[in-house]
């Protein structure tokens, strides 16, 4: 029987010299209905009135319905603001008008973002750019992860698809500061370039200057690697063979004599020492190792909480 | 229903499409729905994306997941045991990584099978 056919019959797939089982006769679902049934039970023994509430309900044993009949429900509540979430509550907080002249100069220590959607609160515009730009877009994007999409399995070329989350973390709060009075922090980002209160080295936050600093260093790193590693040693070679070249055609013309010879010893000096310097490179492993940009390294690993055991 | 002690319990790893729609091939019921309950009462519709169990240590692993799909259209998938006990499915994580590299290999191998019924299917 062909494996499509095990599949359409609800069998389990052996593969793997049955090594491994893909199984086909369990389901996680199907038990929820008959625990639900269990749990109606007892219910309906024990009085007369949840026997009417159970057959009201008797239509719905499916939790996935329930949740969507509770759902109008639940965002009929919410502000039309607020993305529903019919599991949590969000907490009615109320914003005190911020006094201006009370607002410390620190503005990291007393001052932290808010991290929860306030509904029916408008946002107000950031009127400062500079350490509160918490955009991603301020950070040089890891562009590893582009590699990823091409990525896709084939059965002739198989290849490891699992790949590290590339997500870069969103540590940074997105909602800004709530600021009755921006003029009471104009005087604290006087100096927001190199200023270790908001940015610096340890700061989450960065300025544009720094990220613009950080990259501009990168790609200086990058261009003098690729001048010392590839351009310069290629243009040493093309200049060899050339010379080499050129003592051919005097060989060719006048057959060879002393100064071809001597001519013949410094082209082998120069070219053995083009040979070293590409010989190390090589030694780096440098373009030499295979370094998928997808390759899989650690997994993420929920393993903040212990596996719960029934 | 399946009962975990977070929603999102076990090992995740991010794939490819084509490797999510190989792993569930091999499945009758593809990418059946089901209910992860966490210690705090919080429920989250979860796919099931193959269920499957090993020789070497007769445990059954279950890889799922949330449809959550990253910049780069890799789809975030959960691989945990699944312990039934007393008719109550659990999540548990894997936490030996000599059994994570079987469960990999595992998983490989499913989706390559799966995805050779696919293009036999397709033929």
């Amino acid at each position: 029987m062909s494996k499509k056919e095990i599949i359409k019959n609800g069998e389990n797939v052996s593969i793997d010299n049955d090594n491994i089982i893909v199984l086909n006769n369990v389901s996680v679902a199907e038990k929820e209905e008959k625990q639900e049934e269990k749990q109606e039970e007892p219910v309906a023994a024990a009085s007369e009135e949840p026997k009417a509430e159970i057959a009201s309900n008797d239509n719905v044993s499916d939790p996935q319905t329930n949740e969507e009949q509770q759902e109008p429900e639940v965002s009929a509540e919410l502000p039309k603001d607020a993305t529903p979430e019919p599991q949590i509550d969000v907490p009615a907080i109320d914003i005190p008008a911020l006094d201006s002249t009370a607002i410390p100069t620190d503005v990291n220590a007393q001052m932290p973002a808010p991290s929860i959607d306030m509904p029916g609160v408008t946002t107000p515009e950031p009127q400062i750019s500079n350490p509160f730009n918490t955009g991603l877009d301020n950070y040089p994007q890891n562009n590893f992860a582009s590699d990823n999409s091409q990525n896709n399995f084939a059965t002739d070329n198989f290849q490891n698809n699992f790949a590290t989350d590339f997500n870069i973390p969103n540590q940074l709060n997105n909602n800004p500061m709530y600021a009755q009075d921006n003029n009471a922090f104009a005087t604290d980002f006087s100096n927001l370039n190199g200023a270790s209160n908001i940015g610096g080295n340890n700061s989450v936050f960065k300025t544009e200057s720094d990220v613009d600093k950080a990259f501009n260093d990168f790609i200086k790193d990058v261009s003098e690697s690729y001048s010392e590693r590839i351009s310069d040693p290629t243009k040493a070679l093309v200049t060899f063979i050339n010379k080499f070249v050129k003592w051919g055609d005097e060989v060719t013309k006048n057959g060879l004599n002393r100064g071809l010879f001597d001519e013949y010893d410094r082209l082998m000096d120069e070219l053995n020492s083009i040979k070293s310097y590409n010989e190390f490179n090589t030694d780096d492993n440098v373009y030499n190792e295979n370094k998928s940009l997808t390759n899989f390294g650690d997994e993420e690993e929920n393993n903040n909480y212990g596996g719960m055991v029934a | 229903m399946v009962t975990a002690s977070n929603i999102g319990s076990g090992k995740k790893v991010n794939v490819g499409q084509s490797f999510a729609s190989g792993m569930s091939a091999l499945q009758t019921t593809q990418k059946e729905k089901f209910v992860i309950v966490d210690e705090s009462g919080t429920k989250k519709d979860a796919e099931r994306l193959s269920l499957f169990k090993l020789k070497d240590n007769d445990k059954t692993y279950i890889v799922y997941t949330f449809n959550e799909v990253d910049e780069n259209d890799m789809i975030k998938l959960y691989v945990a045991i699944l312990n039934d006990k007393d008719g109550v499915y659990s999540l548990e994580n894997i936490t030996d990584s000599d059994e994570w590299t079987k469960v990999k290999d595992a998983m490989r191998k499913i989706a390559k099978d799966g995805q050779q019924v696919l293009n036999e299917k397709e033929d």
